[in-house]
C-alpha cells in the first residue's frame, strides 16, 4: 500500500509533462498557413499531429470564385495527406480540409494562402 | 467534403447512445475477461485438483458461467451496435443508411478501428468456441486450459486499445500509449472484473457451510488481494502514462471538461483502492481467524459487501470512461485554447 501512494507524485509529475499530440490538427502546411508565395505551387502537402484514416480524410482547394483547382483525390500516408494543383494563377485560394484520425475522431479546418502577382 | 445528412439535434441523440453502448460493452468484456482470469488465478488454486467443497464449486460455476455467457452475448451485440454508430458518425449519415450503402463495411475493413474490432469479434468467436472445449479437454493440465482461455479473454479486452484515444501520438510514443492502454484494460479485467465472482464465492462458501469454507474463503480473499496489489500497480503506471499522452498538465486537469471527468475517475479510483485496503487491512485477517464453526459470525458478509460497494464504484468509473472516450483530450483544449 505504501509503494502504491508512493507512486502518487509520479502520476502528478507525469501530468505536468505537455503531449504534443493528441487528435488529428494541422500542424503544418505546404504552402505555409496564411503565406504568399513568389510561384504558383504545383501540390498542396499537409501535415497533421496524428496518422490520419485514408478512407474518410478529403481535402479542398478552391480560388476567390469558388472554383475547384485541386486535381481530386488526395493521397495520404501516416499523418501527411498530399493533393495535386492545377496552374495557379495569381490570386487567393481556400484550403478546406476534414479528416479522421486513427482514434477516429473527426476534425476540420480551412485556411488560405496567396500566390504572388 | 463530404456532406453531413444528419442534424445537430440527432447528432447529440447519436453521441448520447454512443455513450451507453460504449459503457455496457466496456462492463460485459470486463465481466467476461474477470470471470475467466478469476476461475484461472483463484478458483482453480482455492479448490484444488481433489474438488474439495462439492456443493460450493458447483453452485459457484453454474452461476458465474451463466454470468460468462449472458456476458460474453452482451459484449459482442454491444460491439456490432458500437460499430453501426460510430460508422454513422463518422460519415455523418442516419444509421439505416451507413448499414445500407456499405458505409459500415468501409469503416470495418479501411480503418484501424475497424481491423480491431474485426480482430476483437474474430477472438469473440474462439472464446465462446474455445471455452466449453477446453474445460472438456482433461488431456491438457488445468493450468494450461486456465492460461488458453485468460490469453484469449486478454485479447478481447486489450484489444479494445486500438479504439480510441490508445492511438494518440505518432511512431514509437504511439506504440507505449497502445501498450500502455492494453495493459490497463487487461488490469481493469483482472481487478474489477473479479470482484463479482469473488462476492459470488464467498456468499457461496458461507452459504454453503461446507468444511472447510472459512480456509477456502480466507485463500481466495489473500489470493485475490494479492492480484489486486499486482493490478493496482500495472492501472498506476499505465494510467500515468496515458495521462502524460491526453492531459497536457495539470491546469488542463481543472480547465477542460477531459480534465474534471479524469479527476472525478481518480477520486472513485482512490476511493476503490482504499476499500480495498480496508478489505487487506482489516477484514481479510479477522475473516482468517474467525471460528469456523460460528456461522453467525459477520465477517465474511462485511467483505462481500464491501467487495460489492467496490464493484459498484468501479461500474461508476466504466461510465466515466465512455464519457471520456468520445471527448477531446484535454491536451488538445489546451493546445487550441491558444
Amino acid at each position: 500500500m505504501r509503494i502504491l501512494i508512493s507512486a502518487v507524485p509520479s502520476l502528478l509529475a507525469a501530468l505536468t509533462a505537455t503531449a504534443a499530440w493528441a487528435h488529428a490538427f494541422l500542424d503544418h502546411a505546404e504552402p505555409r498557413v496564411g503565406s504568399t508565395t513568389a510561384t504558383a505551387p504545383r501540390e498542396l502537402v499537409l501535415h497533421y499531429t496524428q496518422n490520419l484514416e485514408p478512407a474518410f480524410s478529403s481535402v479542398e482547394v478552391s480560388d476567390a470564385n469558388g472554383a475547384r483547382v485541386d486535381l481530386g483525390k488526395p493521397t495520404i500516408s501516416a499523418s501527411t495527406m498530399r493533393v495535386g494543383l492545377k496552374a495557379l494563377p495569381p490570386g487567393t485560394y481556400r484550403v478546406r480540409w476534414q479528416v479522421l484520425s486513427v482514434d477516429t475522431h473527426t476534425t476540420e479546418g480551412s485556411f488560405t494562402f496567396h500566390v504572388k502577382q | 467534403m463530404p456532406v453531413r445528412a444528419i442534424s445537430l439535434d440527432a447528432e447529440s441523440i447519436l453521441s448520447n447512445l454512443l455513450i451507453a453502448v460504449r459503457d455496457i460493452h466496456f462492463a460485459s468484456s470486463v465481466i467476461v475477461a474477470g470471470i475467466v482470469f478469476f476461475d484461472w488465478l483463484i478458483v482453480a488454486p482455492v479448490f484444488g485438483a481433489d474438488l474439495r467443497l462439492p456443493a460450493t464449486f458447483s453452485a459457484f460455476t453454474e452461476t458465474s458461467q451463466r454470468i460468462l455467457w449472458l456476458s460474453l452475448g452482451v459484449s459482442i451485440v454491444s460491439a456490432l451496435a458500437w460499430l453501426c454508430l460510430l460508422s454513422s458518425r463518422i460519415a455523418g449519415k442516419p444509421f439505416e443508411q451507413v448499414i445500407a450503402d456499405g458505409t459500415i463495411w468501409i469503416v470495418l475493413s479501411r480503418t484501424q478501428f475497424g481491423i480491431a474490432w474485426a480482430a476483437r469479434i474474430l477472438v469473440a468467436a474462439l472464446l465462446a468456441i474455445c471455452l466449453p472445449s477446453l474445460q472438456k479437454l482433461k488431456a491438457l493440465p488445468a493450468d494450461w486450459r486456465g492460461f488458453l482461455s485468460a490469453l484469449l479473454a486478454g485479447f478481447y479486452l486489450g484489444l479494445m486499445a486500438f479504439a480510441g484515444h490508445g492511438e494518440e501520438g505518432l511512431g514509437f510514443e504511439r506504440n507505449v500509449h497502445l501498450a500502455a492502454d492494453f495493459l490497463h484494460l487487461v488490469a481493469v479485467g483482472l481487478w474489477l472484473g473479479g470482484l463479482l465472482p469473488l462476492a459470488i464465492l464467498l456468499t457461496y462458501l458461507r452459504r454453503c457451510g461446507e468444511e472447510p469454507w472459512l480456509s477456502a474463503a480466507c485463500n481466495a480473499g489473500s489470493r485475490f488481494s494479492t492480484l489486486g496489489i499486482l493490478a493496482v500497480s500495472i492501472l498506476l503506471i499505465s494510467g500515468t502514462i496515458n495521462a502524460s499522452f491526453l492531459v497536457g498538465g495539470i491546469q488542463s486537469l481543472v480547465d477542460t471538461r477531459y480534465g474534471r471527468l479524469l479527476l472525478l475517475k481518480l477520486a472513485l479510483f482512490a476511493v476503490m483502492v482504499s476499500a480495498a485496503a480496508i478489505n487487506r487491512q482489516y477484514l481479510l485477517p479477522r475473516l482468517c481467524k474467525a471460528d469456523a464453526t460460528d456461522r453467525s459470525d459477520p465477517t465474511a458478509q462485511r467483505l462481500v459487501r464491501s467487495t460489492l460497494v467496490e464493484l459498484t464504484l468501479g461500474l461508476a468509473i466504466i461510465l466515466i470512461v465512455g464519457v471520456l472516450g468520445i471527448t477531446a483530450p484535454a491536451v488538445d483544449m489546451a493546445s487550441h485554447a491558444h
